[in-house]
C-alpha cells in the first residue's frame, strides 16, 4: 500500500470448475455473468456460464484461448494458428462465435504474420499484416498495441502513440468502462495509465495483464521468475492514478491471469485452479 | 562485392514473396538479464563475484541472441528480440515474453540459454527442449525445429562436449511436470524450443562463452538450425572457427574440472591471418586474453583459405581449409611453443645438508624448471636411494615435479635423490648436468593411535553415539569425514552431526577427532568404523594400517524386569561431593542427557589426574544390598578414562569396607555396567558412596559423565555365551543348552539365554556356536560418507506455507516431494512449486531434485 485510507476488504471468494478441469486465460465479459477459458497452452476455448455452471466448447483450435476477447454485444473474438506443414509457418485465423446459435465463423482468413485483435467501443476489428476485418466501419473507441505502438481510434479517426519507451514492445491494452482512458503494458516499464491522446496519467509499477476492475481500479499479475519457471505470483489490485496498491492475494499464492468484469474478479493458479472472487473498496 | 551478394538476398525474398510465400519471423530470447539472482553469475579469474564484467549467463545469451539477429536479417528473415540491453528492466516476466511472441506474430521461437549442473559435478553437452511429451511437441514441429538446431550445435568442435546433444519435451525432462513446463514455452503459439547450448559452471566452457567470436558462432549455428527448419539453402555464406592450443602444457589456471583437450593451456593474444590460396591476407582477428583460444572469421565466400596463427611465444602454423555455404567449419590449432635454452632446475626441495635437522618420513621431493617438462621421460630421470616407491606430480603446467613416498621413508636413513641427464623439457632439450639431492630422515613414520572409540566388539547406544580417533599429535583437520566412515550392515554410510565435531587444538595432550553420529542406530544390529590409512596428522603423517572396528548397537536403556531402581538420579540437590584430593573443581548438576526419567545427574570435574572424589547422598542409606545381589548402574561416558566405583559397607559392619567397580569410562554416549567385586553372599549392604578415581597414565584434562538409574538385582554378570558360568565359552555350554532343551535340566538358567531374545531355544546354541566360531564379526565395504545434501543454492520458502512452497535454485529443479516427518511421501510434483492449500498443519521435509542431486529442507504448513 503506498497511500490513501482506503482498505479493501474481501466479500466473497468461489472456486470455479474445481474437480472439472484446469482452466487458464479466463476472460469474463462485461457482465461478469460468463467467463471464457483455455488450456494450459491456450489450445482450446470454452465458456462457463456463471449462473448455470454450464460449460460450452467454443472451439479445440490452436492458441484459441490465448487472446479471447468479448465484444460489447457479446460476441466472442479469437484468433486460433496452425502451422502449415509445407512451408512451417504459422497462420493465424479470426473467429466469432455467436453465442446464441452457438457456432463460429471465420471472419479473417488464415494468413501469416501477427493479427492484432482490437476491442472497441462499439465494435472489433482484426488487424492483420495482410488482411484485415472489422465488426463495425466505426468501432467507437478502440485500442490495441502493435510494437511499441499504441493505436487508438476514436470514430474512425486512428492515431498512434507512443507514450512510454519500450525496445520489446507493449501489450494487454484496454480502455477504462467509462471509455477515458487506457492502460497497457510497456515491456521493461509495466503497466501505464494514459488519456485517449496517449498522455501518461500514471505508471503503475512492473505488474503486467492489467484488466480494468471499474473506473478507477485495474488488477494485474505480479509474478516472479528465475529465467525459466515462475517463482511467486500474486493478483494484485493497483488504483488507476497510481496512488493506492494492494495484495489480493499473497506472493506465495501462485495466482495468476487475472480478468474483471461485472465487480467480480477471476484468476487462475499456475495448476488451473479458478477462483471468482468479489471484494468492497472502502474509500 | 558484398552490397552485390545482399541484393541477391533480397531479391530471393523478393521471389518469395512473388511466390505467395513468406520469410519466417522469428522470436529472440536471449535468457535470463540484469546480473541480478535470477542471472547465473561464475566467478572464473581474474573477475570477482558480481563483477558484470565477468560471466554471466545474461552476457553470453544476449551476444548469441545479437549474432542470430543479425544472421537472420542478413538472410531476409523478420525478427524480434526480447531485449537488446542487460538491465534489470531488460529481463522481462516468463508472461510478457510469451505475450510479446505471440503478438509479433512469430513463426519460430528460440530461447537461448546455457546450462548449469548446480552441483559439484561437471559436464558439457547440448540440451533441446521443447513444450510437451518427448516426441508429441504441444505446438507442431516444435520438436523438429529442436532437432535441427542441435545437430548444428553439436558440430561446434572448438567445445569439448562430454556427451552427444539431448532432446525432450520438457513435460518429459521433468517427469510429472504438472502442466507447469517452461515459463517461455507456456501458450508460446509459435513452434518453439529452448536451448542450452553448453554447460556456463563447467569453467573451459565459462571462458569459452566470454569470446564474443564463440558467441557468434553459436547464434551462426542457430541461423543454420532456422534454415535446415524451413529448407533454405539460398544463403550463400559459411564461416570458420577453432580453438587454439598449446600442444602439451598444461593449464596454468587449472583449479577446475577440465575433459579432453581442455586440459591443455589455451594460446592467448595469438594473431589469426585469413589467407587465400597464394597467402595474400584478407583478414585477421585475435584470440583474446581470456583463456579460451577462440577464433572465428564471420560471412566467408564458399572457398579454400588457409589460416595462419601466431603468437610470439609459439612457432606459428598455417592450415588450409575448404569453407562451404551454408556451413560452419571448425579448424583447431595445437601450437609448440618455442624453447631455446635446455632445461635447469631452478629451485629443489628439501636444501638439507649433513647436521641439519632430519626430516618427516612423507617429505615430498621437490624439483622447479625453467621450462615446461616432458612428464614420461623426466620422472624416468629420477632416481632415489635406497629405492622407495613412490609416484609423481606435476604442478605449474609442468613447470614442477613432486615425488611423494606412497607409504613412508624408512626412519633414521640417508636418502640421495639424482635426476639424470635424460630428462627434458617439452621441446626435446635435455637436462645438461644430473642433479642430485641428499636428505635424512627422521625416527617417526606412522600416526600411532593412542585409542579409539568404539573399540572392537563394543556394544553402544543406539542413539546420540560418538566416534573418537586420539593419536600421538593432532590430526589434519582437512576432509577427515572422508577418512572416517561409520556403516551399517548393508556398507551404508551413517551421517555425521558436523557442526558439533570436536579437533584436537595446539596445545592438547593429544590430537583426537571426536565425531557425534546424526543417524539413529538400530539395536541389535552390526555396524563397522572404518579408518583409511590416509588419515593423517598436521605433518602429513599418516596411519600404518587402515583401521577397521566393529561393534553392535544397543539400548541401554532397556528395562531390567529382574531389577530394581534404588537411587534414579532425578534430584541433584540430593547428592553432595567430597574432593578428598581437595584441589580439584568438581560440580554435581542435573542433566536432560538422560535415559529415565526428566533429569540424570551430571558430574564434572576439570582437572581429573588428581581427583580422587566421592558423591555422597542421604538416600543411598535406604538401599540395602544383598549380598548375592550385584549392583547396575546406566553411565553416559566422555572416554576420560576416569575410574567408577561404588563405595559398600556390610550393614553389621563386620568387615571392611567393599568396592563394586563399574571400571573406566572409556567410551562415548550411554551404557549399562553392571559392577564387579565380591560380596559375601550371607551379608547386606548399604551404599557409602559413588566414587571416581583418576589414571595417571592415561591423562585426561576434564571429564563430564552423567549418571541415571542405579539398579540392583540376581547376579547376572559373567561371560557372554558362558552358560555354564565356568569362566570361558566352550563346548560344554552347549552341551548345557542341550541338556536343558531335551531334559529341562540346567543349573545356571538365568544365563542360557544367550541371544537375548527372552526365551531359551535352539537359537542360543546357535548363539553359541557363533561365538565359539568368531563369525559374529565382519569386515564391511568402506564406503564414502554421503551425508544429507544441503545445497547452499537451493532455497526454499515461504517456512511456513499456507498455500505454495516455492523453490529455486542455480539449476534446473527437476521436482520437489514433500515428506512427513516419520518419512512418508505426503506429494510429489514436477516444477519448483508445492501446492499444500489442502496439506494438514504441520513440519515437513521438502526434498528438491536438481539433475542428479537431491536437497533436503526443513518446511512447515500452516493455515
Amino acid at each position: 500500500m503506498v497511500a490513501g485510507a482506503q482498505q479493501v476488504t474481501l466479500t466473497s471468494s468461489t472456486p470455479l470448475l474445481r474437480g472439472i478441469e484446469p482452466a487458464f486465460y479466463p476472460t469474463l465479459n462485461q457482465s461478469g455473468d460468463r467467463l471464457l477459458y483455455s488450456d494450459v497452452d491456450a489450445n482450446g476455448l470454452k465458456m462457463l456460464d456463471l449462473a448455470t455452471q454450464q460449460v460450452t466448447t467454443i472451439s479445440n483450435e490452436g492458441g484459441a484461448g490465448f487472446n479471447a476477447k468479448w465484444s460489447t454485444d457479446g460476441q466472442v473474438y479469437y484468433i486460433t494458428s496452425t502451422v502449415n506443414e509445407k512451408d512451417r509457418l504459422v497462420y493465424r485465423t479470426g473467429k466469432r462465435y455467436d453465442i446464441a446459435r452457438y457456432t463460429s465463423d471465420v471472419v479473417l482468413e488464415a494468413q501469416h504474420g501477427a493479427v492484432h485483435l482490437e476491442t472497441g467501443t462499439k465494435g472489433m476489428a482484426m488487424n492483420g499484416e495482410k488482411h484485415n476485418f472489422t465488426s463495425a466501419a466505426n468501432r467507437g473507441t478502440s485500442v490495441y498495441t502493435i510494437g511499441s505502438q499504441l493505436v487508438v481510434t476514436i470514430n474512425g479517426k486512428e492515431n498512434r502513440y507512443t507514450p512510454v519507451e519500450s525496445y520489446a514492445g507493449y501489450l494487454w491494452s484496454s480502455i477504462s468502462p467509462n471509455g477515458d482512458k487506457i492502460a497497457f503494458y510497456a515491456a521493461g516499464k509495466g503497466i501505464v495509465v494514459t488519456n485517449l491522446q496517449g498522455k501518461v496519467l500514471s505508471e503503475l509499477g512492473i505488474y503486467e495483464m492489467p484488466c480494468w476492475y471499474n473506473n478507477d481500479y485495474i488488477v494485474a499479475q505480479n509474478a516472479t521468475d528465475d529465467g525459466y519457471q515462475y517463482t511467486s505470483s500474486q493478483i494484485m489490485l493497483l488504483k488507476a492514478d497510481g496512488t493506492f496498491r494492494h495484495e489480493l492475494t499473497p506472493k506465495t499464492s501462485m495466482t495468476m491471469q487475472p480478468t474483471a468484469g461485472g465487480g467480480k474478479i477471476v484468476y487462475t493458479t499456475i495448476d488451473g485452479n479458478l477462483t471468482m472472487i468479489t471484494i468492497d473498496i472502502n474509500e | 562485392m558484398k552490397k552485390s551478394f545482399y541484393t541477391l538476398v533480397l531479391m530471393m525474398v523478393a521471389v518469395f514473396a512473388a511466390n505467395g510465400q513468406y520469410m519466417p519471423h522469428v522470436y529472440i530470447n536471449p535468457g535470463h538479464g540484469g546480473h541480478e539472482s535470477d542471472d547465473r553469475n561464475v566467478v572464473i579469474y581474474p573477475f570477482a563475484q558480481g563483477d558484470t564484467a565477468g560471466y554471466w549467463e545474461s552476457n553470453s545469451n544476449l551476444k548469441k541472441g545479437f549474432a542470430l539477429n543479425n544472421c537472420l536479417k542478413a538472410k531476409g528473415y523478420t525478427t524480434s528480440m526480447s531485449r537488446i540491453t542487460n538491465d534489470a528492466n531488460s529481463d522481462l516476466p516468463l508472461s510478457t515474453i510469451v505475450a510479446l511472441c505471440n503478438s509479433s506474430g512469430a513463426d519460430i521461437f528460440y530461447a537461448i540459454h546455457s546450462n548449469a549442473t548446480g552441483v559439484a559435478a561437471r559436464r558439457n553437452h547440448i540440451l533441446g527442449l521443447y513444450r510437451g511429451y518427448t516426441g508429441s511437441p504441444v505446438v507442431a514441429n516444435s520438436d523438429v525445429l529442436t532437432s535441427t538446431l542441435m545437430q548444428r550445435l553439436q558440430q561446434n568442435q572448438a567445445a569439448v562436449w562430454t556427451s552427444n546433444y539431448q532432446i525432450a519435451g520438457d513435460f518429459t525432462f521433468y517427469p510429472d511436470w504438472n502442466n507447469a513446463g517452461l515459463g517461455v514455452l507456456r501458450g508460446n503459439q509459435a513452434v518453439s524450443m529452448l536451448s542450452e547450448g553448453s554447460f556456463h559452471d563447467y569453467i573451459p566452457e565459462t571462458y569459452r562463452l566470454m569470446n564474443d567470436n564463440y558467441c557468434w558462432m553459436e547464434g551462426w549455428n542457430f541461423s543454420l538450425g532456422a534454415d535446415d527448419y524451413f529448407g533454405y539453402s539460398f544463403f550463400g555464406k559459411g564461416a570458420v572457427a577453432g580453438n587454439i592450443r598449446d600442444n602439451r602444457m598444461p593449464r596454468v589456471i587449472n583449479d577446475f574440472i577440465m575433459f579432453g583437450d581442455d586440459n591443455r593451456e589455451p594460446v592467448c593474444n595469438a594473431t589469426v591471418i585469413l589467407l587465400d590460396m597464394n597467402d595474400n591476407p584478407l583478414d585477421t582477428c585475435y584470440t583474446d586474453d581470456l583463456y579460451n583460444g577462440i577464433y572465428a572469421f564471420k560471412m566467408l565466400n564458399p572457398g579454400n583459405y588457409k589460416i595462419r596463427v601466431e603468437q610470439e611465444h609459439y612457432f606459428s602454423q598455417t592450415k588450409e581449409v575448404t569453407v562451404e555455404a551454408n556451413k560452419s567449419k571448425y579448424c583447431n590449432f595445437d601450437l609448440a611453443r618455442v624453447r631455446e635454452t635446455p632445461p635447469e632446475v631452478i629451485n629443489y626441495s628439501p636444501v638439507w645438508n649433513e647436521g641439519d635437522a632430519p626430516l618427516k618420513a612423507n617429505t615430498p621431493v621437490i624439483f622447479e624448471f625453467n621450462w615446461d617438462m616432458n612428464t614420461e621421460v623426466t620422472e624416468a630421470a629420477f632416481h632415489i636411494e635406497p629405492a622407495v616407491e613412490g609416484h609423481f606430480r606435476w604442478e605449474d603446467s609442468n613447470y614442477r615435479m613432486v615425488f611423494e613416498p606412497n607409504d613412508a621413508y624408512e626412519v633414521n636413513t640417508h636418502y640421495t635423490v639424482t635426476l639424470d641427464t635424460t630428462a627434458e623439457h617439452g621441446g626435446g632439450m635435455k637436462l645438461q648436468e644430473p642433479f642430485t639431492l641428499q636428505f635424512k630422515t627422521t625416527y617417526r613414520k606412522y600416526l600411532e593411535v593412542i585409542d579409539i572409540f568404539p573399540h572392537q566388539g563394543d556394544k553402544v547406544h543406539y542413539k546420540n553415539a560418538t566416534i573418537e580417533l586420539r593419536t600421538d599429535s593432532m590430526l589434519n583437520n582437512s576432509y577427515y569425514y572422508d577418512k572416517i566412515v561409520l556403516t551399517d550392515k548393508d556398507g551404508n554410510a551413517l551421517t555425521y552431526n558436523r557442526r558439533n565435531t570436536k579437533t584436537s587444538k595446539v596445545g592438547d595432550p593429544f590430537g583426537f577427532i571426536r565425531i557425534p553420529v546424526a543417524s539413529t542406530m538400530v539395536p541389535g544390529e552390526e555396524y563397522t568404523l572404518s579408518i583409511v590409512k590416509e588419515m593423517c596428522d598436521t605433518a602429513g603423517i599418516h596411519l600404518p594400517e587402515p583401521i577397521t572396528i566393529t561393534f553392535t548397537a544397543v539400548d541401554a536403556g532397556e528395562e531390567k524386569p529382574e531389577t530394581t531402581v534404588i537411587e534414579d538420579f532425578e534430584d541433584a540437590s540430593k547428592f553432595s561431593i567430597v574432593d578428598v584430593s581437595a584441589n580439584t573443581e568438581v560440580a554435581l548438576s542435573a542433566s536432560t542427557d538422560r535415559l529415565f526419567g526428566s533429569k540424570s545427574l551430571q558430574i564434572k570435574i576439570n582437572d581429573p589426574l588428581s581427583l580422587e572424589a566421592g558423591i555422597y547422598s542421604t538416600s543411598f542409606n535406604d538401599a540395602i544390598i544383598n549380598g548375592d545381589e550385584e549392583l547396575s548402574l546406566h553411565v553416559n561416558g566422555d572416554m576420560s578414562n576416569i575410574f567408577l566405583k561404588m563405595h559398600l559397607r556390610s550393614t553389621d559392619e563386620s568387615q571392611e569396607d567393599v568396592y563394586i567397580d563399574f571400571g573406566k569410562i572409556d567410551f562415548h554416549g550411554w551404557r549399562y555396567i553392571t559392577g564387579e567385586g565380591n560380596l559375601n553372599a550371607s551379608k547386606t549392604y548399604k551404599i557409602i558412596a559413588i566414587e571416581t578415581d583418576s589414571d595417571e597414565d592415561d591423562p585426561i584434562w576434564s571429564a563430564t559423565i552423567k549418571l541415571d538409574n542405579l539398579l540392583k538385582g540376581p547376579k547376572t554378570s559373567g561371560v557372554y555365551g558362558d552358560v555354564n558360568c565356568d569362566g570361558t565359552v566352550t563346548a560344554s555350554d552347549i552341551t548345557e543348552l542341550y541338556n536343558y532343551l531335551l531334559n529341562g535340566d540346567m543349573t545356571y538358567f538365568a544365563t542360557g539365554d544367550v541371544n537375548g531374545d527372552g526365551t531359551i531355544t535352539s537359537a542360543d546354541i546357535t548363539a553359541v556356536y557363533d561365538i565359539l566360531l568368531g563369525s559374529k564379526s565382519k569386515v564391511a565395504t568402506l564406503k564414502p560418507v554421503t551425508e544429507p545434501t544441503s545445497n547452499t543454492n537451493v532455497k526454499v520458502g515461504p517456512v511456513p506455507s499456507s498455500d505454495y512452497i516455492m523453490a529455486s535454485a542455480n539449476g534446473y529443479i527437476m521436482g520437489v516431494e514433500l515428506y512427513d516427518i516419520s518419512g512418508n511421501l505426503v506429494a510429489r510434483n514436477g516444477g519448483n512449486y508445492m501446492n499444500v492449500e489442502n496439506t494438514k498443519d504441520g513440519q515437513y521435509i521438502l526434498k528438491v531434485y536438481i539433475g542428479n542431486e537431491v536437497s533436503t529442507h526443513h518446511v512447515a504448513v500452516k493455515h
